[in-house]
């Protein structure tokens, strides 16, 4: 007769995430109430107007007058970026604009993958808005890998085709300054939106509207139309106010001499 | 009732985002161990490799874009044709020297392409990479320092009150960053300290808080399906 093994299993939990773990169940929850929340009730959700929301549709607006196209980036990073995800969702509503306006966008790429997200969902916004012919797979480009012959890519398109609105979403390096210092010279609105707090200042020097941080996250889901989804930025305000409750109490808990917040937070 | 591959199309990327996501989110806190199996070191790794895997293989999808959009520009004979033959010609003559003779070639040893292919192709691709791409590259990121100063001007132009804070601020990082800085005055060093450690931190950190609470919300909403579209799944 053969032995046999039994195997034994066994859960661990690992060190120094505990805490971090709950927290992330109680911002969950609050995200999940936001939305159910929202959903029932979408007029109990205030949003603070954002100018860079608004200059959206007056961007596309200005481009279709001139008759020049509208650029688009969706950023550096590929698809396990959140960032680069809530720009490719506010590509959507930008490349609804443009089927509605009768205007071409060009979508520039620098990652293979998000290049392939990038051209779905700007032929499923020429198809929603009934506009399916004038979708042309020329409208999104993968340009290059490498940073700066992204850059180069991107310029050379600025100076040969002259777009009139420039949006740049997602998360940036060093190329940042070079895209909107070059989008100011030709010429073009320029909105950014990035959560890199190296190239935001970059942005803020050369652009005409900026989202700074948590505003690129709150455009993606205020875009979106959808009640429901708006309610996300309720579950912002209310994550917001628990992390400064615990910043504040772990500060006053120092001060004090006491380290029962940092024993908690680091277990 | 009859599924449509419509259907499937909408609904299979969401069921991988929830499995996906609540399974690496999990992992991050709680491994599950059975025997030499780890639920962790499998998926940070075994299952990565798949990806990366299937990561690599898309770049022909990116290739073929470059392709088609240069092709139709270059016999359509659109303005800047000349510029897209290029492209149509460099690029594979680039693959094809970087495969057989670049630093990551597939066969340097000569086991199955005889060695002299890589001998012969090697310098061509030295040259090409680090006396051309190479220097592309630099002059690009130089170009850096040209636009700073045109941003900065208008950046710093004394519009409101807002501008003159940041014109001062900027004016005095600049000159405690400056060499010349301690002998003109050594305050200089000790403002700029001042400026970046204390006022920038807290801007920073203040605005990566945010960022970081927005992000995980909205990795929440793609989870549990309230936001759809970078799933292609639809927006409803």
């Amino acid at each position: 007769m053969h032995g046999m093994t039994i195997y034994q299993l066994e859960v661990v939990l690992r060190s120094g995430r505990v805490a971090q773990g709950v927290l992330l169940v109680i911002i969950g929850i609050l995200t999940v109430y936001a939305l159910e929340k929202a959903k029932r009730r979408p007029e109990a959700i205030k949003v603070r107007k954002i100018p860079a929301i608004d200059a959206f549709e007056e961007a596309v607006g200005r481009a279709t007058e001139m008759g020049r196209p509208v650029f688009y980036t969706p950023g550096m990073s590929g698809l396990g970026s959140l960032t680069t995800l809530s720009a490719l969702s506010i590509l959507d509503y930008v490349a609804r604009l443009t089927a509605r306006y009768n205007v071409p966008i060009i979508v520039a790429n620098r990652n293979w993958v998000v290049y392939q997200v990038a051209e779905g969902i700007v032929k499923n916004a020429y198809l929603a808005e009934g506009k399916a012919d004038q979708f042309n797979p020329e409208m999104v480009r993968y340009i290059a890998s490498w940073q700066f012959a992204f850059a180069a890519g991107c310029l050379g398109i600025f100076f040969r085709e002259r777009p009139a609105a420039n949006f740049y979403m997602g998360y940036y390096y060093a190329e940042s300054l070079e895209l909107a210092e070059s989008g100011y010279r030709i010429g073009a609105v320029q909105i950014a939106g990035t959560t890199s707090t190296a190239q935001l200042p970059f942005f803020v020097a050369a652009c005409d509207y900026v989202l700074i941080g948590e505003e690129l996250y709150a455009a993606a889901a205020f875009l979106a139309r959808d009640p429901k989804i708006v309610g996300v930025l309720l579950a912002h305000d209310l994550s917001k106010i628990l992390t400064l409750a615990i910043i504040l109490i772990g500060a006053i808990a120092i001060t004090a001499g006491s380290t029962i917040i940092l024993d908690i937070l680091s277990k | 009732m009859a599924i449509s591959l419509a259907d499937y199309k909408r609904s299979i990327p969401l069921i991988l985002c929830f499995i996906f996501g609540i399974l690496y989110a999990f992992e991050w806190y709680v491994d599950i161990r059975v025997g030499d199996f780890s639920l962790s070191y499998y998926l940070e790794h075994d299952m990565l490799n798949y990806f990366n895997a299937m990561y690599s293989v898309a770049i022909g999808i990116g290739a073929i874009n470059i392709f088609r959009i240069h092709y139709r520009r270059f016999t359509r004979r659109r303005k800047y044709w000349e510029y897209s033959l290029l492209v149509l010609i460099l690029i594979p003559v680039m693959a094809v020297i970087s495969v057989f003779g670049g630093r990551w070639a597939i066969d340097p040893k000569g086991v199955v392409v005889p060695r002299w292919v890589y001998d012969s192709l090697a310098p061509t691709w030295n040259f090409l990479y680090w006396n051309i791409m190479s220097l592309i590259s630099q002059t690009m990121f130089s170009l850096l320092g040209f636009f700073i100063i045109s941003a900065g001007y208008r950046a710093f132009r004394a519009r409101n009150i807002d501008s003159i804070i940041l014109l001062i601020s900027g004016i005095l990082v600049v000159l405690g960053q400056a060499p010349i800085n301690a002998s003109v005055w050594p305050g200089f060093e000790t403002i700029k300290n001042w400026l970046m450690d204390v006022p920038n931190v807290a801007g920073r950190r203040g605005i990566l808080l945010g960022a970081a609470i927005g992000a995980l919300a909205y990795g929440v909403r793609v989870i549990f399906w309230y936001e759809r579209r970078p799933t292609l799944a639809g927006g409803e």
